[in-house]
This record gives C-alpha cells, sequence and structure tokens, in this order.
C-alpha cells in the first residue's frame, strides 16, 4: 500500500513539473493540473482510507536515498492517515472549482501554470508534511509547503496589496520554522538521531523542564501556523490576497498542520504535564473569543472568514488541552472527549471553512466584490450556491444538526461531567470551558447571521450583486459535495466517531477502554435520533402548511414597511449597523475607529457611517517590534557602503581575528 | 420509553398558550379592564390557521422554512422537558447541551427569517436577538453547570433528580440563585417585558414581533404557538428545580408544579403591569445580572 502512496506523491510532484510544459492555452494548462491535482488526490484518499479502516499496522516506506542528517521515510499510523485524508478530500474538491474559478485569468497561461505548478507541491508537500518519520525530511516538507503557499498568496502578484500580504506571510512562517528547527534540534541533540521513532523511544529520559521547554517551543513554532493569537495576524492578510480556492485549502487544510505539528511532539516529550494543558485551553479561549470578535467586526468577506478560522483553531486547541488535562490528571474520560472534541473539529472546520471559503469566491466570481455591504439578495440569484454556503454557515456557528455541533458537544459534555480533583480548578475549568465556548459559540451566531443576512438575503445593494448569476456546476459541485459531508457527520456522529477510535488511541497513547468509550458515545446515538425527529417534524409542519394552504390565496406584495413606502436597498440593515452593537460593547478590545457623519444642518444631504477595525495585534505589537529591530540594524549598516576594498579588508580582519583565537594567543 | 414519558410533553402542547393569556388577564386586571378571555391565545391560533398567506417579493425559502424550523425545535425541546418529577421522552448526558443548541437553530432561523425580508426594522430586531442571545447562553449554560455539580451522568431529567437529593441549606442556596438567573433569562428569551414588550407596536423598540412582521396566515400560527411552547418551557424548569416543591409526594407534586408555573405567569404578568421596559442599553446589563448570579453559584458551588 505504501507503493501507492509512493504513486500518489510522485503523481503530484511529476504532475507539477508536468504542468510547466503544456502549451501556451489555458484550457490544456488548466486541464493538465486538474488531472494531475484530482488522480494524485484521488489515489491519497483511497490510501489514508485503506490505512485507517481496512489495514490500520503501522506502513513505513524509506526510499534508499540518503538526505544529509537524515533518511528519506514516510509511515502512515492512523493520525497521519487521518491528516492525509483531510488534506486529499479538500485538495480534490478545490482542484475540482480551481479551473471554473480562474476563468478571469484565461488569457495569462504563464501564471495558470505557476498556479497548477505551487498547487501541487503544495499538495504533495502537505501529505509529506503529516506522514515524514525524520526531521530534517519534515523541515523539508515543511519549507516547501510554506514557500508554495507564499507563491499562491502572491498570485495576483501585480497588486501591491497582494505582495505586502504575502510578505507578512512570508516572516511569520519562518519566524515558526525557526523555532521548529531549534525545538528538533534539541530533540536530536538529546537522543542522538533525527528520526522520529528515536525521539518517541527517548521520551520517557527527557527531564521535565526540558520537556516543558520544547513543548513551549512547539507552541510557539506550530502555533504561527496553526494562527494561534497572537501569532495570527499572517491569517487575515494572506487569506484574502489568495484565490479563494487556495485560501480554502490553507484555511481549511494547511494551518491544521500546525495542530499536527503540536499533537506529534506530544509523543517524542513523554511526561505530559498538566500546566500544558491550560495553556493550550487559556490560548484558545483567547484566539476563539478574540478571533470571533474580529470577525464580527470585518466588512471583507474572506478577511472574516479569516478571523473565523482563528476562532475555529481556539476550539481545537481548547479541545487538545482538556485532553491533556484529562490525561494529566488521571481522569481518562476527560482525555478521551477532550481530544475526541479536538480532533473532530479539525475535521469539521476543514469540511465547512473551505466549502465558506470557496463559497466567497463565487460571490466574488459571479458579483465581482468581497465587500458585505454590496452584496444582497443573492441567495435568489445563486440558490445552489447560496444553500450549500447556508449550511457552512450554520455548521460553523456549531448548531445542531450539522458536524460543527458534534464536536464543540464533546467538549462541553466533558466540561459538565468530570470534576477535577482541586475545586478551584474545577471552578476555573467550568468557568474557562463552558463560558469561553458558549461565548464564541453565541458570537459565531451573531457573526454567521450576519454573513448570511447581508450578502444573501434582502435586496441587492449594488448594481454588480443585481446581476449575479450562479456559476458553472463545476464550482457549485465542490460546495454541495461538502455540505452533504457536513450534514453528513452531523448526523452520523458516532459512526464517524468510531472510525477515528485508531486516531484517537494513538493520539492519547493508550488502548481505549471501550466500555468508557461507548458510554461517553452514547449520547451521540441520541443526537442522532433527535436531528433525525427534529427534521421529520419540520417535514410535517411543511406538509401540513401547504395542506392548509392548498386552494387559499398565496398573496405577494412588498415587504410592510410600517406605513412607509418610499424604502430602499440602501436602508437595509448593513454589515456595520449590524455589527455595532457587538463593537460597541467591546471597544476595550477592538479599538474599531468609526466616521459617524451625523447631519446637522436643516436639510441634511449625503452622509455616511463607516467602520474600520484594525488588527490590535499587528498595529500594536508586531509593527513597533519589527521596526526597532529594523532601526536596531540599521545602525550596522554602516559597515555596509558598497566598497569592494574594504569588504576584502572585512575579511582580512575576521581572518587575523579567528588565527588569533585559534592559535590561543 | 413508557406512554408516561409522554404526560410532560402533552401537557406542553395543549396548556402552553394558556400561559399568554394568563399573563394579558393579570396586566388587564391591574389595569383595571375585563381583558381578553382566557382562552383567547387558542382562538388567535385557530383563526390565523384559517387565513391565507402574503409573503413580500424578497423573501426566499428560508422564510418559509422558519416557522417550522422554530415550532419543531419548540416541541423537540418540550419532549426532553420533565414535569414535577414525571420524565420526559428523550433523555440522555448532556441533553441540556442539545436543547440550549436547538433553541440557538431557531434563533438562527428567526434571525435569517427576518434578514430575508430587508426591511431595516426586522433587521433591528434581528439584530438585537441576536446580539442579547450572546450573553443569554453562557448564563443559561454556567447555571446548568451549578446543577450538573450535583449529579454523576447529566440529563435534564437527572439534573432535576439529583438536585434534590441533599436538601440541605447550601443546595437551597445554589438552587434558589439559579432559580433567579434562570428566571432573568425566562423573561429576556420569551421577550417579556422588562427586555422586549410584546404588545407595542412601535417597531423601533421591539425584539421578538419586529422579526416576525412579515410572517402571516399559518406561518405567524407557528411562530406563535412556538413562542407559547418556549415561554412553557422556561417556566417549567424553573418549577422544575425550584426546591420547595420537593419536598411533596407524587401526584400532589406534578399539580403543584402546575401551579407554579400558573404562578410565574401570573408573576410575569404582574412585573409587566409595574415596570416599563428597559433602555436597550441597560438590557445587557441586567443580562449580566443573570450570568452573575449563576457565576455566583458556580464559585459556591465549587467552595462548599
Amino acid at each position: 500500500m505504501m507503493v501507492l502512496f509512493g504513486i500518489g506523491i510522485s503523481i503530484l510532484i511529476c504532475g507539477s513539473l508536468l504542468v510547466l510544459l503544456t502549451g501556451k492555452k489555458s484550457k490544456y494548462v488548466h486541464l493538465a493540473g486538474a488531472v494531475f491535482s484530482i488522480t494524485g488526490s484521488g489515489v491519497m484518499a483511497a490510501v489514508s482510507l485503506f490505512s485507517l479502516f481496512i489495514q490500520p499496522a503501522l506502513n513505513t516506506l524509506t526510499l534508499p536515498w540518503e538526505l544529509p542528517l537524515g533518511r528519506l521515510t514516510f509511515a502512515l499510523n492512523p493520525l497521519s492517515s487521518f491528516f492525509l485524508l483531510i488534506i486529499s478530500v479538500i485538495s480534490l474538491a478545490a482542484s475540482i472549482y480551481a479551473p471554473a474559478y480562474l476563468r478571469h485569468y484565461e488569457d495569462d497561461p504563464a501564471r495558470m501554470k505557476k498556479h497548477w505548478f505551487f498547487y501541487l507541491i503544495l499538495t504533495a508537500s502537505m501529505m509529506a508534511v503529516v506522514t515524514a518519520q525524520n526531521a530534517v525530511l519534515f523541515l523539508i516538507a515543511w519549507e516547501m509547503m510554506s514557500l508554495s503557499s507564499f507563491f499562491l498568496v502572491v498570485f495576483q502578484s501585480d497588486k501591491e496589496k497582494s505582495r505586502n500580504a504575502g510578505w507578512i506571510y512570508l516572516v511569520a512562517t519562518h519566524i515558526g520554522t525557526a523555532l521548529l528547527l531549534v525545538m528538533f534540534a534539541i530533540l536530536a541533540r538529546e537522543c542522538g538521531s533525527y528520526d522520529f521513532a528515536a525521539f518517541r523511544a527517548n521520551s520517557p529520559n527527557l527531564t521535565p523542564e526540558l520537556s516543558g521547554m520544547l513543548f513551549i517551543f512547539a507552541v510557539i513554532g506550530f502555533g504561527t501556523k496553526a494562527g494561534f493569537l497572537p501569532m495570527h495576524v499572517w491569517l487575515p492578510e494572506a487569506h484574502p490576497a489568495a484565490p479563494s480556492h487556495i485560501s480554502a485549502v490553507m484555511s481549511g487544510v494547511m494551518i491544521k498542520t500546525g495542530i499536527f505539528g503540536i499533537i506529534t511532539v506530544l509523543s517524542f516529550t513523554g511526561n505530559t504535564q498538566e500546566w500544558w494543558g491550560w495553556v493550550l485551553l487559556i490560548i484558545g479561549v483567547v484566539s476563539g473569543i478574540t478571533g470571533i470578535l474580529m470577525a464580527v467586526a470585518q466588512h471583507d468577506l474572506k478577511r472574516l472568514l479569516a478571523y473565523s478560522s482563528v476562532e475555529n483553531i481556539g476550539i481545537i486547541s481548547m479541545g487538545i488541552g482538556i485532553g491533556i488535562i484529562g490525561k494529566a490528571a488521571g481522569s481518562v474520560p476527560l482525555m478521551l472527549l477532550g481530544f475526541t472534541g479536538g480532533l473532530l473539529h479539525v475535521l469539521n472546520h476543514a469540511v465547512f471553512k473551505s466549502l465558506l471559503f470557496m463559497g466567497a469566491g463565487s460571490i466574488q466570481y459571479a458579483a465581482h466584490t468581497l465587500q458585505l455591504d454590496k452584496m444582497g439578495g443573492l441567495l435568489k440569484k445563486m440558490p445552489f450556491t447560496g444553500a450549500a454556503f447556508l449550511i457552512g454557515a450554520a455548521a460553523i456557528a456549531g448548531l445542531p444538526p450539522l458536524n460543527g455541533f458534534i464536536g464543540e458537544f464533546l467538549i462541553y459534555t466533558g466540561a459538565f461531567k468530570h470534576l477535577l480533583p482541586l475545586p478551584l480548578q474545577n471552578l476555573l475549568f467550568s468557568i474557562v470551558v463552558i463560558g469561553g465556548l458558549s461565548l464564541i459559540g453565541g458570537l459565531a451566531v451573531f457573526c454567521f447571521t450576519k454573513v448570511f443576512g447581508v450578502a444573501f438575503q434582502g435586496s441587492p445593494r449594488s448594481p454588480e450583486a443585481a446581476d449575479a448569476k450562479e456559476t458553472s456546476p463545476l464550482m457549485i459541485i465542490p460546495l454541495i459535495f461538502l455540505a452533504t459531508v457536513s450534514i453528513g457527520i452531523g448526523i452520523f456522529p458516532r459512526e464517524t466517531i468510531g472510525a477515528m477510535s485508531g486516531v484517537i488511541e494513538q493520539v492519547t497513547d493508550s488502548p481505549i477502554d471501550t466500555a468508557v468509550f461507548q458510554t461517553l458515545l452514547a449520547p451521540l446515538g441520541w443526537i442522532q435520533a433527535v436531528s433525525l425527529s427534529f427534521a421529520g417534524i419540520v417535514l410535517l409542519l411543511l406538509l401540513v402548511r401547504w395542506l392548509l394552504l392548498r386552494g387559499r390565496s398565496k398573496a405577494k406584495s412588498g415587504t410592510w414597511g410600517c406605513g412607509y413606502s418610499g424604502a430602499t436597498p440602501k436602508m437595509q440593515y448593513t454589515s456595520s449597523s449590524y455589527s455595532q452593537p457587538v463593537l460597541s460593547s467591546a471597544r476595550a478590545v477592538l479599538r474599531t475607529k468609526s466616521t459617524p457623519a451625523i447631519p446637522d444642518e436643516l436639510f441634511p444631504a449625503r452622509t455616511g457611517y463607516e467602520t474600520h477595525t484594525p488588527d490590535s495585534f499587528l498595529e500594536k505589537l508586531f509593527q513597533p517590534a519589527f521596526l526597532f529591530v529594523q532601526n536596531l540594524l540599521s545602525r550596522i549598516k554602516i559597515i555596509q557602503h558598497g566598497n569592494l576594498h574594504l569588504y576584502v579588508l572585512y575579511i582580512l580582519i575576521s581572518l587575523f581575528v579567528l588565527l588569533i583565537i585559534g592559535l590561543g594567543l | 420509553m413508557e406512554l408516561l414519558n409522554f404526560i410532560p410533553l402533552l401537557l406542553a402542547l395543549v396548556f402552553a398558550p394558556l400561559l399568554e393569556g394568563l399573563i394579558r388577564k393579570t396586566k388587564a386586571i391591574f389595569a383595571g379592564r375585563k381583558g381578553f378571555p382566557l382562552l383567547q391565545a387558542y382562538r388567535d391560533l385557530f383563526k390565523l390557521l384559517k387565513k391565507g398567506a402574503v409573503y413580500s417579493d424578497t423573501v426566499t425559502a428560508v422564510f418559509k422554512l422558519t416557522p417550522a424550523v422554530q415550532l419543531s425545535v419548540m416541541m423537540m425541546a418540550a419532549a426532553f422537558l420533565p414535569f414535577g418529577g414525571l420524565p420526559g421522552v428523550f433523555s440522555f448526558g448532556g441533553d441540556f447541551i442539545v436543547i440550549i443548541f436547538l433553541m440557538g437553530l431557531s434563533r438562527f432561523f428567526l434571525v435569517l427569517g427576518a434578514m430575508d425580508t430587508g426591511s431595516s426594522f426586522e433587521g433591528m430586531g434581528a439584530n438585537r436577538e441576536a446580539f442579547f442571545s450572546i450573553l443569554i447562553e453562557p448564563a443559561l449554560l454556567l447555571g446548568f453547570a451549578v446543577l450538573t455539580g450535583f449529579s454523576a451522568e447529566a440529563s435534564l431529567n437527572s439534573v432535576i433528580r439529583n438536585a434534590f437529593q441533599s436538601l440541605s441549606f447550601e443546595n437551597i442556596t445554589l438552587l434558589l440563585l439559579v432559580c433567579a438567573s434562570f428566571l432573568i433569562l425566562a423573561l429576556a428569551e420569551n421577550s417579556r417585558v422588562p427586555f422586549d414588550d410584546p404588545t407595542t407596536h412601535l417597531e423601533l423598540t421591539m425584539i421578538h414581533e419586529v422579526m416576525i412582521l412579515d410572517n402571516s396566515g399559518p406561518d405567524l400560527a407557528m411562530i406563535e404557538y412556538g413562542a407559547s411552547l418556549k415561554l412553557w418551557f422556561f417556566f417549567t424548569l424553573i418549577a422544575d428545580i425550584f426546591p420547595a416543591l420537593h419536598y411533596i409526594t407524587q401526584p400532589f407534586r406534578a399539580v403543584l408544579t402546575f401551579a407554579v408555573i400558573l404562578l410565574l405567569s401570573v408573576l410575569a404578568g404582574v412585573v409587566e403591569s409595574v415596570m416599563a421596559r428597559l433602555r436597550l442599553m441597560r438590557i445587557p446589563q441586567l443580562l449580566s445580572t443573570a450570568l452573575a448570579f449563576s457565576l455566583v453559584a458556580i464559585l459556591l458551588k465549587s467552595i462548599l
């Protein structure tokens, strides 16, 4: 089966090169790119399914090709297969979507070639990241993933905004990678090998202080990729700049490799300590609340979705934190519920976030804007996209009977049922988890009713929105597919989690106690019953209404304007007005700038109200910090003047100094 | 599943609209009027069911789906609800989380149903509804966290059953705190004074009523009936955890629970008669009070 894995990766990598050779017609470039991507991802999806369900034993592939310091070893354990499945399915959906979406660039085949080249490399490198079994190989794949996604972010490199976004992303991701380098170097020094197997074998020998330090490195290094606060600043820049299917892959899948990294490092550090869990839990709650508050404040749809990714990464982090607390405190149910909830949310978020990003892409394609306040009434123009988007919005708001609810439900049950030994711990734990998660949930409902209500409902707010047409079937199919998965997981939660049991076993590092696990999952069977009876009653009520209204008058009329008949689309609630109550209550966190032009003359003419919410972390933390470093370093600039003779002198002086040190004089 | 378990659901389906009638009657007596007959709410529902429907040009399928989703959610919620010691139809660990999130789904649809009309009035109501719920959900869930502190396997049934296993002074204090918190939340969730005024026709000040402005006929009937089920759900919940009732044996306990529910409606009527609705800016403060009650209860719970 690992042969098939090799074939899959080869299709993607060879494909990336072959795409460059396709002729000058965009049609063929798209065809080649899509075919390679779909077959490659398809093969990988099959491989991961096979390894998850049919042959869950460890499969290793070692290529007889020595890397400096390492070996080319890939392995499929349950955790890798789980992430591999997510990566391949989402990449598959995105590559069906891409050709139609990129139609605007049809006359630029060179750019198309670059796109497919980097897209295929990105897919292959993400797959390599989750299967690599050697630190050097892992870092190479990690770097390939970061670089290829960087080139995809600057897809519209002719726009300054895109280049800026790419720059912020490049800096952020390399700060993260730097920490990972240090972390892997320390691990390798401790056990004398760069192989993951050696890391795992050596894990009990690490001192608690050292493992704690490694954990912190991992949280910051991988957290930068995942989008933990305050390292999230690249997400709201990079996601809107990239083409939508790339944002879907980056936000749905790529940032999850950060979560994968943290979970993997847990197995290298051994003796898990309770405070690690608290660190992840607090980071999760803070990222969640701040992320969704920032999302509420946005008016650009893709920026909003990027901030909502920060929120969802927060929820995932909370789940894993709870799992670690449970493990350290010796509470098996808490451990199982936390890890299962977190991992399930990884899958769920991949599904609905890619759906929403591609939905945003379809809106941009059809209405030529991402500004919520220029949309409106799109559900009528784009019924299929709109319906899929509605399902995604309800799912991301954590509402039953969809998948988003299941993950949050598991995390909640953990908080409700299982008490920790110390009273104060309990107090903090229940307030943070229950209070935090429900606050996040309420804000998410607020945020996504705003998105759907302003973008898809009411009347069009701009001529472009009024002229929008449903996109091509190739752009709709991936959306419908992801929406179906979302409903499927929501209605079959028990089956889904049952299929994940191997993954959970690996993450918790202990065989699952079947009896305990079944008790924990029992409510999920009930949830299925509740969801189905709920849907049944809805259908029944619709039938009753249909029967009642049969033969009666069903009049059409304008919306009731409370006696005012001159209402225009401009009078509808906008994104700014919808978010105003939350923004004004959260002034302390958000620092929203508004420009209220209150008319004060007798016959007021034009007026307007605008809000803009800058990212305080970018403006108050990172920009000053980088400016400081830049100022500091610019002082050293005086030695760099372009005078070759003096450079030679520098070399001479350094040689001389080294000679003195070397000779020990 | 026993036939007996369907009794609470049946009671809810039959008696829910009565509460609205009782509230209106109380208000009428306070105002020195004779008021509507007690059963007026039922008549209104039947009247609406007999009518045709008017739909706005702007609305989509979401608007037409909303009444059915909302009523279905409330019927499901009523199916979970124990009544004075009688268990509900559904019961499993964490079922109250499912109920709260199902109510979230109904709110999601109500809000979108209002946004669907493109009216700025309804947008306003929808916006307020979504905003206030941000504070309601944490308070509700934290209240339940206090109650589950008493039980190992937390379902709505077991929470209510086990809450009374030791009626020590501390436990009664906790239960009363949660009752107080839930009472505030019940008024907020059901759009009663001081949060919202169900009788006003000044759209700028309304929340719930303004969201359903464009519904008519059977759609409006479904929404009104769903709303009355929601009121029933919250009042029954409070009656269920009210400590005094525990000292009474069946079947008197069930009967007294019913009496407490009616009393709560009268209380809501009294509140509506003697208070004006709060300014919108003040509503988050009152909701925070409910949240604070829950938090104090949790604090006590973990110290005691």
